[in-house]
């Protein structure tokens, strides 16, 4: 099994050196490691959320609810549904597609274009010395529109099939395939980056 | 199973971006129990997701990790709380096990109470209502009273009016209007015997400012004065004026306030002769 690519997320403090003694300890309810937890994941869960409301208020506060929550529901998480970042990961993506999909966030927030969103991307790519570190940002730009589009929509935005066959015009048969071909696209620019 | 089929379904990369309705995430969950090359490609495309999300990494606002934090606190405190809140209760109830039988009785003397003072409210108005009434009735009995009062008086006055004006003694002089005001009429009545002299002014127009109407009569072709009528009319309609003598005719003129010791012809309303 391959974890080479998340354990850079964890770094290795003396206490936490592995994901298993961190879960662990948090089930444990013990703060010290949820406090690890918060400054090690806040700022990638933060970026996505910001991603998807489009809005730092609304993402600090998505980030507030997500950490309580990732707090009272530790004891859910298990090892069988991935690492302890896709987890949140996952967590994170509920709570602000909820926060935008409420009525108030769709008054407040206007429909955006392909064009707009790609743009934001672009323009908010403020990644932290973490990320610039390894060279990730840079290596992303290779990734193509149409596989950034995807992937985001429904990574990001979780927008159904339906959604995603509408909005970029392709067959409901072909949305799975293609999002293969945008993660093996992925996956090549990673191992690029890692070489 | 074809697991090379599988993962180039793309079904594994769909599962981890949530795309996934239940059924499936289901079957990619049980597949990869069973067949750990799928586990391994499942992971893999995680991490990349995982590296993906991370590039987008943005500083988080530094005061949400202590109100996170706050918010577990209080997470922990209302259990607390509850929990002695419950004892409490508890304890209550073995004490007085009769509390609940006294709740009836609360209730029931509260609604009496409550019942009783809406009855004293409904009963307080209508008593106020009938006051109210009765001093009305009153003031409507007194004011019939003073009315039948002052009816009398005014019936008596005329009655000795009438007798005045019947008695066979009283000479009855009718004054007509002069040509200063044709219209006016008044009448003269004399009780030769109790020399006695009463105007009754019929129609005269209000005098002028300043002015006040004098009676005159005419004895041996002399004006001698006969007394003011007064400045408004009066409940009784005769005027009891000055005694003169013999007179021949009688006169009402327009003078001075008061009175003059000579009529002014031109002001003369009315004559009459005997």
């Amino acid at each position: 099994m391959c974890y080479a690519k998340t354990t850079f997320l964890v770094k290795s403090f003396s206490t936490y050196s592995n994901e298993k003694t961190l879960v662990d300890a948090l089930k444990a309810e013990d703060k010290q490691a949820f406090s690890y937890l918060y400054d090690n994941y806040s700022d990638a869960l933060y970026g996505v959320i910001n991603r998807i409301v489009l809005s730092d208020e609304i993402a600090g506060d998505v980030l507030q609810e997500v950490f309580v929550k990732i707090w009272k529901n530790i004891d859910n998480y298990s090892r069988e549904k991935g690492s302890i970042f896709t987890w949140m990961m996952n967590i994170s993506r509920n709570v602000a597609i909820d926060q935008i999909r409420s009525r108030q966030y769709q008054n407040e927030a206007q429909n955006q274009s392909i064009e707009d969103f790609v743009y934001d991307i672009d323009k908010s790519e403020q990644v932290t010395s973490q990320v610039d570190h390894i060279g990730l940002k840079e290596v992303l730009t290779m990734l193509k529109p149409e596989h950034k589009i995807l992937i985001n929509k429904v990574y990001f935005e979780g927008y159904t099939q339906e959604e995603i066959s509408q909005e970029l015009d392709m067959p409901l048969g072909t949305v799975k395939t293609r999002i293969r071909a945008a993660m093996q696209h992925l996956r090549q620019i990673l191992n690029v980056q890692k070489t | 199973m074809n697991i090379e089929a599988y993962i180039e379904s793309g079904v594994l990369e769909s599962y981890a971006m949530g795309l996934c309705d239940e059924a499936e995430q289901m079957d990619v969950e049980r597949l990869c129990k069973m067949y750990p090359e799928l586990q391994a490609e499942l992971d893999r495309i995680q991490a990349d997701l995982a590296l993906y999300a991370q590039s987008h990494a943005k500083k988080a606002p530094a005061h949400i990790k202590q109100a996170i934090f706050d918010e577990i606190d209080l997470l922990e405190k209302p259990v607390a709380k509850i929990q002695i809140h419950s004892k409490k209760e508890v304890y209550q109830e073995e004490e007085k096990p009769s509390l609940f039988n006294n709740k009836w009785l609360i209730a029931a003397s509260v609604t009496m109470f409550v019942l009783s003072s809406i009855t004293n409210v409904i009963l307080y108005s209508k008593w106020k209502d009938a006051n109210q009434q009765m001093i009305a009735l009153n003031a409507e009995k007194s004011l019939l009273a003073e009315n039948t009062k002052s009816n009398q008086v005014k019936m008596d006055l005329m009655k000795n009016e009438m007798q005045i004006i019947s008695s066979p003694e009283v000479a009855k002089v009718m004054m007509k209007g002069m040509e200063k005001s044709p219209e006016s009429m008044a009448m003269v009545y004399w009780n030769k015997n109790t020399r006695e002299v009463f105007v009754e002014v019929k129609k005269l127009p209000p005098p002028a400012e300043g002015m006040q109407y004098q009676l005159w009569a005419i004895v041996d072709g002399k004006p001698m004065d006969a007394g003011m009528l007064p400045m408004e009319p009066t409940d009784s309609s005769l005027i009891k004026m000055k005694d003169f003598g013999e007179a021949q005719a009688f006169a009402i003129t327009q003078e001075k306030m008061g009175g003059s010791p000579s009529p002014t012809m031109t002001e003369m309303l009315v004559m009459g002769e005997i």
